[in-house]
């Protein structure tokens, strides 16, 4: 339905939205274009195929990077589960030290660069940022379907680097080793560098399409906060992915011709490496974590029916983290024999950038502060998150100390500290956004039920199996090894279980989606009663097009109470109060009647 | 900012067509980076038989005359200054991220071993050692007084000419 009807508000009885004529929502995006109705059976495979793959739709390419990312989650989530198999005992149970070097190292490289770092702007990101801003499509949607294409690519490389013989060196592929090992550093490291230009055209698909394609109406203090976040993300990845490329070929070179960059028998200096991988991948955690940054702010403002406290706060604290994530590199290289001067400097930084992850931890719980806390799925995934990201910040804080992280450096207690951000932040963040935005792609309800069971049977498993990394890394436990002394045996094996009932949670959400999309209830335009445009102004699914008229903006993004009440200005210049959204209504399937999911929504108040 | 979604081929807003430059700025600034190119090649020359010598300042003046002749190419040859201030702006920035990996990296190279490392026995302890090693040096010292190069015995063994 669209809010800028000029005729007079529907009542709300009339629950038929005013479409023009021929633009009724059975237009979905999932299903047009492609072969029509008529076709039946086998003969719909190909030219739904064709359809999908030479789409320049940003929400079926946002639906295929989710499918193609969570794929390889699944693949890097089984490594990890071997990898945790193996420590169960300290001798060589089924992986040798050899294969279990592998193991991990494709565990990591994976899930950063195949799953974590497109995870959610590519797949989430792409589905929203147009409809959330009121546009038809990204700027550039061929470059949007070419990123995809880039991506495949690069992951197609890596593949094969796994198959033939995999890579040793840890994520990182720290010279000298990766400069002697006989293992498939070349193919991995050209598949991180092409699928490095993936992350950048989305990036620049992003800037663009923010800076150029809002609704009228839609200033940059209305953006939601979703798309302040992918705008900062944005920004990191065009500045800092084109150094990891660098990186790559630098590497490459130094393997195949010799030059001397790393290799100080050749004249270079190998912490320089270092330097260059770190000036990427610190960077990088922020492309990681401030889209799951956007997210929660979404989350939040939604499921406590309140404005988001400290928008503007938010807002540009996702912007100084961009920024300041560029200065603080160094704190990877305290124990690399880099200059004390320069370990200094950044542990220094290091600390101001606690500041404005703060700002926001803060900002969140003062917006849950009075508000109606609707306890969905989502929104315990999103408290999960705070939770666990603030453990994940603080213990960032304190391996950034200088003296701290002597000791604690290349120990299970760094391990802990990523996995608190990176897992219990960026895929909590995504589970819960999945559970937020999943009616809207696919027109189903995910069940509520089994969503909040696994929201807790993940919360407790994480925590079992990465608390325990923390007492093990602050007792000496070094990353990286097969094995181990006998007085880590006992967390070990607890961390080893904790790893199973992580599993077993993460595949109850996988369940629950392919669930939802054969059985699901089918979900109205606005099941959560939320502001922003993808839930007041289009159907679930969205048509091919998202709207039928270009939205006019006249409130913020978490004004619930305008949602409810209209705001008085109807956007013609003669003071007619705008219509009121009736936020059950739109999708395909309830058209002309609405629908109660027994999804308990407290009313709004002044009814 | 786009007036609706629905427009989206360029062309539409802020940019006015193509800045054409005219032909005498382009010939200018070509001589200007020809200029400057004779300028480094010139410099390290004069550097390399000691007529002038730059020492530390040797690699900031290259990287100085190597960033004003990509200033000048994206001014003119890229146009960028006749486009929005947006574009300089990114452009810009990426240079400022440039210098801010240059700067910090120098600051790890340039300062490398410049840490004492210092024992972890305390520091009385350490002066304790130093006073005992010293008197103990002071008690040597007799055996280390100077003594003859070459004695009696030896000289049989040296034939002088
Ligand atoms: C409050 C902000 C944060 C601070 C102060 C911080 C600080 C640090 C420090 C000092 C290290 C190096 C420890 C060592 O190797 O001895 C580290 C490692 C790491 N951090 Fe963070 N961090 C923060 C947030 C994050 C976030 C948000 C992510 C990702 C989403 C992240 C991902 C990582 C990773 C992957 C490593 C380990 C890299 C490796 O050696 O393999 N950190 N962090
Ligand atoms: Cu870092």
């Amino acid at each position: 339905m669209s809010t800028v009807t000029t005729a007079p508000a529907p009542a709300k009885t009339s629950a038929a939205p005013a479409h023009p004529p021929g633009h009724e929502p059975v237009h979905n995006y999932l299903l047009e274009p492609g072969p029509g109705p008529d076709v039946k059976g086998f003969a719909r495979v190909w030219p739904t195929v064709k359809a999908w793959a030479t789409t320049v739709d940003h929400k079926r390419i946002g639906v295929m990077y989710l499918f193609t990312v969570s794929v390889f989650f699944a693949i890097a989530g089984c490594a990890a589960l071997l990898v945790r198999a193996e420590l169960m005992n300290p001798d060589m149970d089924f992986l040798t030290a050899d294969e279990y070097n592998r193991m991990f190292t494709l565990h990591g490289v994976m899930m950063v660069f195949l799953f974590i770092v497109p995870s959610i702007p590519a797949s989430l990101g792409n589905f929203a940022l147009p409809i959330m801003l009121g546009a038809k499509d990204v700027a550039f949607p061929k470059l949007n379907l070419m990123s995809y294409y880039i991506f495949l690519a690069g992951a197609s490389l890596a593949v094969y680097a796994i198959l033939s013989g995999g890579i040793d060196t840890g994520w990182t592929f720290y010279t000298p080793y990766s400069d002697t090992t006989n293992t498939a550093v070349l193919p991995m490291t050209m598949a991180v560098f092409v699928a490095g230009f993936a992350s950048i055209l989305t990036g620049i698909n992003f800037i663009v399409t923010i800076h150029k394609m809002r609704a009228p109406g839609l200033t940059w203090n209305r953006l939601p906060l979703f798309i302040w976040a992918l705008y900062a993300v944005s920004i990191v990845q065009v500045l800092a992915t084109p150094v990891i490329g660098i990186t790559m070929v630098l590497l490459a070179m130094e393997r195949l011709v010799g030059i001397g960059i790393f290799d100080p028998a050749l004249g270079g200096d190998p912490v320089l490496f270092q330097h260059f991988f770190w000036f990427y991948s610190h960077p990088a955690v922020y492309i990681m974590i401030l889209p799951a940054f956007g997210v929660i702010s979404e989350l939040m403002g939604t499921f406590s029916r309140q404005r988001v406290f400290g928008y503007r706060a938010i807002a540009l604290s996702s912007v100084a983290i961009a920024m300041l994530g560029f200065l603080v590199w160094g704190h990877h290289m305290f124990v690399s024999g880099q200059s004390p001067l320069s370990s200094i400097v950044f542990s220094v930084i290091t600390f101001l950038i606690g500041v404005p992850s703060g700002i926001k931890i803060l900002n969140w719980v003062a917006t849950m502060y009075k508000g109606s806390v609707w306890l969905t799925a989502a929104m315990l995934y999103s408290l999960a998150f705070i939770f666990l990201f603030t453990i994940g910040g603080l213990t960032g804080i304190m391996v950034g100390a200088l003296a701290v992280d002597i000791h604690l450096h290349d120990t299970y207690f760094v391990v802990a500290h990523f996995h608190y951000v990176m897992m219990g932040g960026t895929v909590f963040a995504m589970i819960g956004a999945l559970f937020y935005w999943w009616p809207k792609m696919f027109g189903r309800m995910m069940s509520e039920t089994w969503g909040r069971i696994s929201a807790g049977v993940t919360f407790f498993g994480f925590n079992m199996t990465f608390f325990t990394q923390f007492i093990l890394g602050s007792q000496g436990m070094p990353r990286r090894y097969f094995t181990y002394l006998p007085e880590y045996h006992d967390l070990h094996q607890v961390s080893t279980v904790g790893s199973w009932f992580l599993g077993l949670g993460l595949l109850m959400v996988l369940f629950n989606m392919i669930w939802s999309l054969f059985k699901g209830k089918p979900a109205p335009g606005n099941p959560w009663g939320a502001a922003t445009l993808e839930w007041t102004h289009t159907t679930s699914p969205p048509d091919h097009h998202n709207f039928h008229r270009t939205p006019l903006v006249t409130h913020g993004p978490y004004d619930y109470d305008v949602l409810f009440s209209g705001d008085g200005y109807g956007g013609d210049g003669a003071g007619t109060p705008a219509p009121v959204p009736n936020p059950e209504v739109g999708g395909p399937q309830e058209m002309g009647k609405s629908v109660d999911l027994g999804l308990s929504q407290p009313k709004p108040k002044h009814d | 900012m786009a007036e609706n979604a629905h427009t989206s081929s360029g062309h539409d807003d802020g940019h006015h067509g193509h800045h054409i430059i005219p032909l005498g700025v382009l010939l200018k600034v070509f001589g200007a980076l020809i200029f400057l190119t004779i300028l480094t090649v010139v410099l390290g020359l004069w550097e390399r038989d000691g007529t002038i010598h730059l020492g530390a300042l040797s690699v900031p003046v290259a990287l100085g005359i190597a960033g004003v002749k990509a200033t000048l190419v994206a001014m003119f040859f890229m146009a960028l200054k006749y486009d929005t201030r947006v574009n300089a702006l990114a452009f810009s920035l990426s240079i400022v991220f440039l210098v801010v990996f240059f700067v910090f990296t120098f600051l790890d190279t340039g300062f490398r071993d410049t840490f004492n490392e210092w024992p972890d026995t305390p520091i009385d302890e350490r002066e304790l050692q130093e006073l005992r090693l010293q008197e103990r040096n002071e008690a040597l010292q007799p055996a280390f007084e100077a003594q003859p190069l070459v004695l009696p015995g030896d000289t049989a063994l040296i034939r002088t000419p």
